[in-house]
């Protein structure tokens, strides 16, 4: 019996020997990652410039460009797509992805090396993507991760730019494209019946389906369209707005064709007056 | 050891005995389990163990034929209890009783090695499997090694590297027992290794029947019932320590045992513990840090009382491995690659790991008042953690690298793409494997969002809101079991029990934020209902604490109690005339089960918290088994049951983490099962034949897994499913020459679904019914998870000296994948013109079974012990499995629950095609080194 009770004994400094060999599963973070800083070759301005009216695949690897990002795909009104800007113009990147607002927060600055990417215009409006394999379409959206990371970098978190004012007609032309807009005293000139909701949202109980919604409205005499997509999260708010009321709105100022067009990022950016 | 079927037998030779004038006693032959040959040497220790009477005991030796024969004239009438042991081997026990005089053939008693290649069976492996419920599943095995059945002996080895399940039944068709108190899961009815797991030494001594047969221990279900006996008294006596390597599970185990035996002074003492440690060497970032004690006290006083009390229990991290499709093993060019797991900081992180620990208490009590008397009492608590970690996000990209979007075949319109990503594939870890770099730094960027207004109690400017995070769900258990049993002896003829068992059982689903990833908090509302229904209460997970912020090792998402309260009674009673014994079993089972929300959802408020209406079932099972012994050991037997069973709690509710809703025409299966055998063991030859029938009706199933084109969490309810089982079973042990023995065995069945059942789809989040009662067109489809037809042959070699080798080669067909019940759904199908080729083409892709292709194997073993001063006894064995090397072997597979829709360009759906299926391949050549040290 004695020995049997010093074999117990053995056995429980076994079990806690055993007990020590079991490290735990635990793990260090990752250290925070550097934000990237590069030298730009080149203003956004110049780069857009390069555009010759068909898609232009960019094989100069020197090329640098770098802008800070002003849009959120967070409400889903800005889909698979961000914008930047510097201090001469603003940018459509088609980067491809959803949730893009968690990896490429507003605010954040972007450097693009894109070398293997495309140049291409929509409507008029010159965007970078990827080489296209739909004859429709200049360009594609860049998509694949290995693609992403060869072309864009992530720089320091900075404030996000000021909204470039639009206070009058003469303000809205093709140098505030794809940029952040303040538009002053837009006037509401849409449907006789008032500016219900931004969009139409789905509604499966119901049959209907998502559809944009475009809502006209006035800067003096130049006719600015604010389109909404019905997958934005705020497409179905009640927004209350008789013909003539006056707001200011914020948004990236777009432009298909010979239409401006605003896309606002959430509801912050409608300042009812 | 199955000393209850050698007692039975022995029973009903009693009449068949010769006589020796006025000497009598006991006889045998002993043999090596695995080979069948004579073991000489072996001590016989037999003790007269009747109350009252004077103490006898006596020992001999087995002969050059294993032989024995040891006269108990001296001792007279009355119980015997008999101890038969070998170096090398294990001992057996057994209890006999001598009557009118006459001597008592024990027949063949066959002792396992100890050191056996047979050491790794039980183990458990962690798949990640098509739902996504709790906990990925476990692969389980389903026959069990120690048994004296042959096939069982066979099966139980070289089935179980192909996932074979016998007879084609589940896990929760076999009964496992512990000390008498049935251990099955409640709430899934699957059986509970992983409690025990890592515990071999302590788990050895089984009683089990196969098949349909009833049991000492419970009427059982279709695929046996097992009595593990996990009393102090029944580990082997002794210290005993083994180390452990192989390669396919993990590198390292150490076991260690001590064991009193039953002392003169009635106590018994026993405590045993092990580890499990490391990886292995063909799935990377699958690894065990497991851990296991046991410690068992046992008291006998006198012959009447018998008191033990065990506890043991299994602490275990495992790492799990996942299956993908083929086009990614071509890509990362290995069928074993894992999207598991990724590195972080340059070590492998598995981002989902069972986190396991559920100790067991046991109190048993047996009083035999009378020789013919006895009643026994148990009562069980199981209780601890169940978690299984996975990742979860918020409004963010799929971070799983094999999710279809970040493979190639999802640009198969640009190659260039494709060919950018397929390049990526081959080199990156960070594109193959989880990027856990990037998860830490979106949430170290993750902020409150203007326009959103969550809390006011946090500065929006230095909270970090994670969109990433690593959740634990978790199903602990509070299972607490109350057994008794009384079994009477009318004479030799009849013997008679009666048993009623309560369980009371109540576990907790929910689950825990088990790391934040970097960030500071996660945020706890409904990210779909949030997509869907915009602002107001409907997107919070519990409208109780609403906007609630949830800190490390909180719980948020679901928070739920199933309930359990189920009353057994059975009895059975064993009629033995002559070579004819009949067994008659019934069962009666009242249970009701509830769930309990203690989230208030803010998509169902009046439907979530607090309990749902009671589910009762009233079932029951009958059972009728005829036996005939032409002699002890040439026995044919066959028994016919009709069984209902309650469903599982598990499958009962449409969407248990968000509602009380139950299951439309919730119902109890019902079993109709008969099969017949007939086993033959002579010192020769060893022999089982079996053939079975069962009819399974009225299943139900739940699978619940993330829906991409509902983009959310949506489950398929099935209700109405039947399956037949049809199948042979053989097997055959002879011994050829000069220790040479030959065995083999064969399951061959057809295993199908009989009726065209019906599935719902439910979305968690919403009241939304993607699909109602759509019939799924299943009769004729095979059932899967199992080959249909297993198959082996092999040479066992038993030299001198403790030396042993075997060699064995095996043969699996009919091996199907899991299906996907959507696809064979008129649903499914729509838009498809089956009048022309493309579309019968398409129809065929949609709705075919996917067959795998035969597997061939070939495995082999060897071993040798050596008695050092015939004090310590030292054992090493190795076996070597998949020799061949053959690396494209699929062991199984399933369907994708999702389907791709193809639109036209105003967005209609023309029709769906599958996704690409997923699979398991068996590891190639592997090894394990057991070396074993006792004293």
């Amino acid at each position: 019996m004695k020995s049997g009770i010093l074999n117990i004994k053995s056995f429980i400094y076994f079990i806690g020997l055993s007990l020590l060999a079991v490290s735990c599963y635990r793990f260090e973070e990752p250290p925070v990652q550097e934000p990237v800083k590069m030298e730009t070759t080149m203003t956004i301005a110049q780069f857009k410039a390069l555009y010759p009216g068909s898609p232009y695949e960019i094989t100069d690897p020197s090329i640098v460009i770098s802008g800070v990002v002003t849009s959120s795909d967070k409400s889903g009104n800005v889909y698979r797509s961000l914008y930047i800007e510097d201090e001469t113009a603003g940018l459509e990147v088609k980067i491809g992805k959803t949730g893009l607002y968690n990896d490429y927060p507003r605010g954040m600055r972007l450097y693009i090396k894109p070398e293997l990417l495309c140049l291409g215009a929509y409507g008029g409006s010159v965007q970078l993507g990827a080489a296209s394999t739909q004859e429709k379409y200049e360009t594609s959206y860049i998509d694949v991760q290995p693609l992403i990371d060869r072309t864009i970098f992530k720089g320091a978190m900075e404030k996000l730019p000021d909204a470039l004012v639009i206070s009058s007609s003469s303000d809205i032309n093709d140098d505030a494209v794809c940029r952040f807009v303040k538009i002053m005293n837009a006037s509401y000139q849409g449907s006789s019946s008032g500016l219900n909701t931004w969009a139409v949202k789905a509604d499966n109980d119901l049959g209907i389906e998502a559809a944009y919604g475009e809502q006209n409205f006035k800067v003096g005499d130049k006719q600015i369209v604010v389109r909404t997509s019905g997958y934005a999260s705020f497409a179905d708010t009640k927004v209350g707005m008789e013909i003539n009321d006056k707001c200011n709105i914020s948004g990236i100022l777009t432009k298909f064709n010979s239409t401006y067009q605003l896309v606002i990022i959430d509801l912050n950016d409608v300042e009812k007056l | 050891m199955n000393t209850k079927r050698l007692l039975a037998a022995a029973f009903a030779l009693l009449w068949s005995m010769l006589l020796f004038g006025q000497d009598f006693g006991i006889r045998g032959k002993v043999l090596d389990r695995i080979s069948s040959t004579a073991l000489k040497d072996a001590t016989i220790k037999v003790a007269k163990s009747d109350k009252g009477g004077s103490a006898f005991s006596k020992i001999c030796y087995s002969g050059v034929d294993g032989t024995f024969y040891i006269s108990v004239a001296e001792g007279g009438n009355g119980p015997y209890s008999i101890e038969i042991s070998a170096a090398g081997y294990f001992t057996a026990r057994l209890n006999i009783r001598i009557a009118n005089d006459n001597s008592f053939d024990l027949g063949n008693i066959t002792l396992s090695p100890e050191v056996s290649i047979n050491t790794f069976d039980d183990e458990t492996i962690e798949f990640e499997g098509a739902n996504e419920t709790g906990s990925g599943y476990e692969d389980i095995p389903s026959v069990l090694s120690s048994t004296q059945d042959v096939f069982e002996s066979v099966a139980s080895y070289n089935f179980s590297q192909m996932r074979y399940l016998s007879r084609g039944y589940e896990s929760n068709y076999s009964d496992v027992y512990i000390n008498g108190v049935k251990m099955n899961d409640a709430m899934s009815g699957y059986t509970p290794y992983s409690l025990f797991s890592g515990l071999n030494e302590t788990t050895r001594d089984k009683e089990s029947v196969i098949g349909l047969a009833s049991s000492e221990y419970g009427v059982g279900g279709i695929n046996g019932l097992t009595n593990i006996n996990m009393y102090a008294s029944s580990v082997p006596k002794g210290t005993r320590f083994s180390v452990l390597t192989n390669s396919t599970t993990y590198r390292f185990r150490l076991m260690g045992s001590y064991s009193t035996g039953m002392m003169d002074n009635g106590w018994a003492f026993s405590v045993s513990a092990s580890t499990r440690l490391g990886g292995n060497d063909w799935v990377k970032g699958t690894f065990y840090q497991g851990f296991s004690y046991y410690l068992g006290a046992e008291k006998r006083i006198g012959d009447e009382h018998r008191f033990a009390l065990t506890a043991f229990g299994a602490p275990i991290l495992r790492g799990a491995q996942n299956s993908s499709t083929q086009e990614v093993y071509d890509l990362v060019g290995s069928n074993y690659y894992n999207s598991n797991w990724g590195y972080q900081n340059g070590k492998v992180r598995n981002a989902k790991v069972r986190n396991n620990h559920e100790p067991v208490i046991l109190f048993n009590y047996e009083y035999t008042p009378m020789d013919d008397m006895k009643v026994a009492l148990g009562l069980s608590y199981r209780f601890g953690k169940n978690g299984y970690s996975s990742l979860d996000w918020y409004d963010a990209p799929d971070p799983r690298p094999d999710y279809y979007r970040n493979l190639p075949s999802y640009y198969d319109d640009d190659p260039v793409k494709a060919g950018w990503l397929a390049d990526a594939w081959k080199t990156d870890p960070s594109v193959r494997q989880i990027n856990w770099d990037r998860l830490y730094q979106v949430n170290r960027n993750g902020r409150f969002d203007s326009g959103v207004e969550y809390s006011e109690k946090f500065d929006i400017n230095t909270t970090k809101r994670s969109k990433y995070i690593l959740e634990e769900r978790h199903a602990d258990q509070n299972d607490f079991n109350i057994n008794a049993l009384v079994t009477k002896e009318f004479g030799s003829i009849l013997k008679g029990q009666l048993g009623y068992s309560f369980r009371y059982n109540k576990t907790e689903y929910y689950k825990i934020v088990k790391d934040l990833l970097g960030g500071d908090y996660w945020f706890d509302v409904d990210q779909f209902a949030e997509r869907d229904f915009g602002s107001g209460d409907s997107y919070q997970n519990n409208l109780l604490t609403p906007n609630r912020v949830v800190k490390q090792g909180e719980k948020y998402g679901y928070d739920y109690y199933a309930n359990l309260r189920k009353n057994t009674l059975w009895t059975s009673w064993d009629l033995n005339v002559g070579g004819f014994q009949a067994t008659l079993a019934a069962e009666g089972v009242y249970q009701s089960f509830w769930r309990e929300g203690l989230y208030k959802k803010g998509l169902f408020p009046e439907n979530s918290y607090g309990r749902s209406e009671k589910q009762n079932f009233l079932t029951y099972s009958a059972k009728l088994g005829l036996n005939y012994k032409f002699t002890s050991q040439n026995i044919i037997y066959a028994n016919v049951g009709y069984l209902t069973q309650a469903p599982y709690f598990e499958e009962a509710f449409l969407s248990p983490r968000t509602r009380n809703s139950v299951v439309n025409g919730l119902t109890s299966e019902k079993i109709f099962s008969a099969d017949i055998n007939y086993s033959l063991k002579t010192s020769f030859i060893a022999l089982r034949v079996s053939a079975f029938y069962t009819e399974i009706k009225d299943q139900t199933d739940l699978i619940s897994f993330y829906d991409d084109i509902q983009r959310t969490f949506t489950n398929f309810s099935m209700t109405g499913i039947d399956q037949r089982n049809i199948g042979i079973e053989a097997a055959v042990k002879v011994p050829i020459i000069a220790g040479i023995s030959f065995e083999g065995a064969v399951s061959y069945g057809n295993y199908v679904y009989t009726s065209n059942p019906l599935v719902t789809q439910t979305i968690d989040n919403s009241e939304k019914v993607v699909v109602q009662n759509e019939k799924v067109y299943w009769k004729g489809y095979k059932v899967a998870r199992t080959p249909q037809l297993a198959s082996s042959i092999g040479l066992n070699w038993r030299g001198p000296n403790y030396l042993f080798a075997g060699i064995n080669f095996s043969y699996f067909d009919g091996i199907y994948i899991s299906m996907n019940p959507l696809r064979r759904t008129d649903y499914a199908i729509k838009g498809i013109d089956a009048s022309t080729q493309e579309g019968q083409d398409a129809l065929m892709k949609m709705t075919s079974q996917e067959k795998f292709a035969p597997a061939f194997l070939l495995n082999a073993n060897v071993g040798k012990s050596w008695s050092i001063n015939r004090k310590y006894l030292l054992g090493l064995s190795v076996s070597v499995n998949n020799i061949l090397n053959n690396k494209n072997i699929k062991t199984g597979g399933y369907e994708q629950m999702r389907l791709k829709s193809n639109k036209d360009t105003s967005g209609n759906v023309l029709n769906y095609t599958p996704f690409d299926s997923k699979y398991f391949y068996l590891y190639g050549i592997n090894y394990m080194v057991n070396v074993y040290f006792r004293f």
